[in-house]
């Protein structure tokens, strides 16, 4: 066996031996997708906006 | 050991993006030739070369993934490092990580296969024994169970065996699952850490239902520049004798 001299450092804060346990049980990342263009969400408002803008039907003489 | 306006968690995982690399290169027989992008030793945001300390974290992370590479390439374990994760047992003690009961069984599992790794090369680490490893079989699904596996991937080297290697022997289709839910999730992490134990299981001649050699290669062009990430398929590549691609 290797004999080993260990120097003392100074100890660690409950903060930092979380952030090794965190580091060492890496949990799986979460779902992060882009934002999707949706064009259905628009279109009830370009429905009613063309149907607000479209001219009127001919009248019957 | 921390540095100026940086959190705890930005510096330990410089520090083991940094040993990664070493790793890395000690893998790859190119030493001194690999630098991980943005996290360069002579960076002074992230490390500080006068401080000894600095890269304590990052061997008290990756464990047995740090030594890998010498057991994997048959080369000795440099005295220097001996003593560095020994210094990172004593500056981390397991028992002091502070890890939730539902996740401390990781840590313990981890420490047995980085104690069990060091052994070969001499030196003895005073680790609390792991027990039968029944807590990887309280996941419900395979979800849950493949995560769980992908935590404990420092176990998945050459050498170790225990009721964890032996429940992934079990479950290579699981494992499978798991990788294609993590790639299809863009989770290139989790699903080089699981490529791990299905290498293992082809290396001791189980089949695998996925084919490693493209799965590895594509974690490896598009898994976001993790070195640690990195080392990962190099050494699930070495495992299986896939090293040369």
């Amino acid at each position: 066996m290797l004999t080993q001299d260990i120097r003392q450092s100074a100890p660690v804060t409950p903060t930092q031996a979380g952030t090794v346990a965190t580091l060492m049980i890496e949990e799986e990342t979460t779902i992060s997708d882009a934002p999707l263009f949706v064009p259905e969400d628009i279109g009830a408002g370009l429905l009613l906006l063309g149907l607000l803008l479209s001219p009127k039907p001919p009248k019957e003489r | 050991m921390p540095f100026a306006d940086t959190s705890p968690h930005e510096d330990y995982t410089a520090a083991v993006e940094r040993v990664a690399g070493r790793a890395l290169g000690v893998l790859m027989d190119v030493e001194g030739t690999v630098v991980p992008a943005g996290f360069a030793p002579a960076d002074p945001r992230l490390a500080d070369p006068h401080d000894p300390d600095a890269d304590l974290p990052g061997l008290r992370v990756l464990g047995s993934d740090a030594f890998a590479p010498h057991v994997l390439r048959g080369t000795p374990l440099p005295a220097d490092q001996a003593e560095a994760a020994a210094r990172a047992f004593s500056l981390f003690p397991p028992d002091t990580l502070g890890a939730s009961p539902e996740t401390a069984w990781i840590i313990t599992w981890r420490d047995w296969a980085t104690a069990r790794t060091l052994t070969r090369f001499g030196l003895a680490l005073d680790v609390p024994l792991p027990g039968d490893g029944a807590q990887v079989a309280d996941a419900t699904t395979w979800q849950a169970w493949s995560v769980r596996m992908a935590q404990l991937s420092s176990l998945a080297l050459p050498g170790l065996d225990g009721p964890i290697h032996a429940a992934a022997r079990r479950n290579a289709d699981s494992l499978a699952r798991g990788v294609v839910r993590a790639m299809l999730r863009r989770d290139y992490r989790t699903a080089a850490r699981i490529a791990r134990w299905l290498a293992l299981l082809a290396a001791d001649g189980v089949d695998s239902p996925l084919e490693l050699d493209p799965l590895l290669r594509h974690v490896r062009l598009f898994g976001g520049g993790s070195t640690r990430t990195v080392l990962d398929t190099r050494i699930a590549q070495h495992v299986t004798g896939l090293e040369e691609s």
